[in-house]
């Protein structure tokens, strides 16, 4: 497993501003081809990757009223409502902001209509990516979709998104060296929580980019066996559930899955612990670390430009008597501005769309198998890498402890 | 104390009846807000926006309410399991799970909260006769007044958001950097067992950033805590101890948004319950039962309208 030589998709440094640019271009190009003349994007993350503003995060709820939007034009820079002027780029005209529409209402969305004429014109051809209700029913449901345009933009990323997620990954990372410790009977899952959200805003202090939170950190216990877990449609493990007060106990098996933003691209962390004051993993227990780490070894050796998503799953399958990774989830998924996009690998999406995806240079991926014993509980880590011109660099770098 | 069974019971009763006053044989439901009131439902928190999607589906004729979830896990125990379809990432299979929920096929007035493209597509296939109509008003009508439950919940969502600002506000003292005081907020909550902020906080009401707060600056800190869904926003200033009382005596039933614009000009008001509702403002008239945050430069507060007042729902500021 020796990985692709790192250049140019990596160790380039970060330049903002150059990756504002570059995506906007991207984005205008795929409007030109499909014959859009104006984007008008609500979704969070497509506005993230549009304009690459910042926000305050929070509940959805909070997400939505009064919500940041976007009009994309044809050429020239986009414009921004926003409850938050002090998160839009530096580069971005002040004419160009706007205050914060409420999309709930029939008048927030005439005002968001009429920014987008007075954008690009009242004949223009106008792509949503998602609507409310109030947006939805005055287009009378002519207007196009914008989602294959945002999808192919954001499919192949540039030196500096990928540092981005190098870097959230890093910051998400560190703050884990200080919470691991803290994984010992008596404490409950929200203690880690509290300790985790702690360190990551002291460690993105003074790194001046803007770092939140994206999901409740996930600190499963896994149950030994199936049946003794919550029902699912699939029969199989219930993951990841909400985080509680439950309080650890010496042994349990915790699945980890945490996810911050850096500039508005999300890390996936994930790790399997052991509860322990220290954490003795038993032989069965590094049998399956050692299980899944042979599974991701497999799955890198195949990536490079040009291999199928079909390829990573046969060689994940290779030798194994049951399929290693979650059936409601994926072998493998992207990430970007939002923490799970194309490519998505090994899903429902069947056989056949994994044989028609074809890797290509700058897509990420985030491995995720899972080696289940049931009755023994599993082993589930994540892993990112992203494709370069002749293989695959990591994204990700953390240790397996308490596994090795 | 909170009654959750009696609370999902008089959510869902509420439900039926504004999909009986407005005509809905089916609500297909995809704000959170909205899902969980219909369906009592506790899914994995996400910060942000997602786009609209079936996420809960409520029949009128049967009264059945159905949950996109692959577990039972934070499902209420009177939702049976053929009423949960799990998460997929294909188009095709969502449109076969929606398509089998007795009552869906024949509608001819669903409610929706929200669409996409491919919602509407997927709705077209499974409905094709139905007309699609704005669920957001009634859903909003059917939430506005809360019952004492749900304001128990709001009172713990406030008590917890208190200890996190004033965390914060400690923490600020000590000549911290402005985004330490997140850290700070999001941890005194998360140990008080709450790991669902309404936001990450706000410094003077805006983005925190990377400046060291010297320890006599006046600073304002403004955020809020979900508990069962429901939330509760406080703010406060150091060493100032002005909150809601300068507008108690206009909040009553009856006053108006334009009532509380002269009260107080720079105060904004928002129902919130299952998150933040819309701003009250104009000639929107306050109702017994309704819980407002208020909003100010120096302060924020969480207050139910009775039925001849308004009542603090946490501490005054010391």
């Amino acid at each position: 497993m020796t990985p692709g030589s790192p250049s140019p998709l990596a160790g380039e440094g970060l330049d903002p501003a150059r990756m504002r640019r570059e995506r906007l271009d991207t984005l205008q190009r795929g409007m030109a081809g499909a014959g859009i003349d104006a984007l008008v994007l609500l979704g969070l993350s497509n506005v993230q990757y549009a304009v690459g503003t910042h926000h305050v995060a929070g509940d959805q709820s909070h997400a939505f009223s009064p919500r940041i939007a976007a009009v994309v034009p044809a050429s020239g820079a986009p414009h921004l409502c926003t409850p938050w002027p002090d998160g839009a780029p530096p580069e971005l005209p002040v004419e160009h902001v706007h205050p914060a529409l409420d999309l709930d209402t029939d008048g927030g969305a005439a005002d968001l209509f009429r920014l987008a004429d007075d954008v690009s014109g009242r004949d223009a051809t106008v792509a949503f990516d998602e609507h409310t209700t109030a947006t939805w029913f005055r287009t009378n449901g002519t207007a196009r979709d914008a989602m294959p345009i945002l999808g192919a933009a954001k499919l192949q990323k540039t030196g500096d998104e990928l540092e981005c997620i190098r870097r959230a990954q890093a910051i998400n990372e560190a703050a884990m060296d200080d919470v691991r410790p803290l994984a010992r009977p008596g404490t409950a899952q929200t203690e880690l929580t509290a300790a985790f959200q702690r360190r990551v805003n002291e460690l993105a202090a003074g790194d001046g980019a803007r770092v939140t939170n994206a999901i409740d950190p996930i600190w499963q216990v896994v149950a030994p066996m199936i049946e003794e877990g919550p029902w699912t449609t699939t029969g199989h493990v219930a993951y990841p559930l909400s985080t509680t007060e439950r309080v650890l106990a010496d042994g349990d098996v915790i699945w980890v899955d945490t996810g911050i933003t850096y500039l508005g691209y999300a890390s996936d962390f994930g790790r399997t612990w052991v509860v322990g004051d220290p954490p003795r993993p038993t032989p069965r227990q590094v049998d399956q670390f050692h299980r899944w780490l042979d599974v991701v070894d497999r799955v890198r050796d195949v990536i490079r430009p040009g291999a199928t998503a079909a390829d990573l799953t046969r060689a994940a399958r290779h030798g194994e008597r049951t399929t290693p990774w979650l059936p409601h989830f994926y072998l493998a998924h992207g990430v970007g501005t939002d923490s799970a996009e194309m490519p998505l690998v090994g899903t429902d999406l069947g056989e056949a769309f994994d044989e028609g995806f074809v890797l290509a240079p700058g897509m990420v991926l985030v491995l995720e198998p899972v080696i289940w014993d049931d009755g023994h509980a599993g082993y589930r880590s994540e892993e990112i890498v992203a494709v370069t011109d002749d293989g695959w660099v990591p994204l990700s770098d953390h240790t397996y402890a308490p596994f090795g | 104390m909170i009654d959750h069974a009696r609370l999902r019971a008089d959510r869902r009763t509420r439900t039926l009846a504004a999909m009986a006053h407005d005509d809905l044989d089916v609500l297909v439901l995809g704000r959170e807000a909205n899902a969980r009131f219909a369906s009592g439902a506790r899914r994995l928190w996400t910060a942000g926006t997602r786009p609209f999607a079936p996420g809960c589906v409520v029949v009128r004729e049967t009264g059945a309410v159905h949950v996109l979830s692959t577990w039972d896990d934070g499902m209420p125990p009177e939702l049976d399991h053929d009423h949960l379809y799990g998460t997929t990432w294909n188009p095709a299979v969502l449109t076969d799970e929606v398509g089998a929920i007795p009552g869906i096929p024949g509608a001819t007035r669903i409610g929706v909260d929200g669409m996409t493209a491919r919602a509407h597509a997927l709705l077209s296939a499974v409905a094709p006769g139905a007309t699609l109509v704005d669920a957001t008003a009634p859903m909003l009508a059917a939430r506005r007044r809360k019952s004492a439950d749900e304001v128990a919940c709001i009172v713990h969502a406030v008590a917890v958001a208190e200890a996190g600002v004033a965390a914060a506000l400690d923490a600020a003292a000590s000549g911290v950097t402005e985004r330490e005081l997140t850290g700070r907020y999001l941890e005194a909550m998360a140990r008080l067992g709450v790991t669902t902020p309404l936001t990450e906080g706000t410094v003077d009401g805006r983005i925190p950033t990377d400046r060291r707060i010297d320890t006599d600056d006046v600073i304002t800190f403004t955020g809020g805590a979900v508990f069962e869904g429901y939330a509760g926003v406080v703010g406060r200033t150091r060493d100032v101890d002005d909150t809601w009382s300068t507008l108690a005596g206009v909040l009553h039933p009856g006053a108006t948004g334009a009532d509380i614009a002269a009260a107080h000009p720079h105060a904004t008001a928002r129902g919130i319950g299952l998150g933040l509702e819309p701003p009250i403002t104009g000639a929107d008239v306050l109702e017994q039962g309704m819980t407002l945050a208020i909003t100010t430069p120096r302060w924020a507060d969480t207050v139910r309208i009775t039925a001849d007042g308004a009542e603090l729902l946490g501490r005054p500021a010391p």
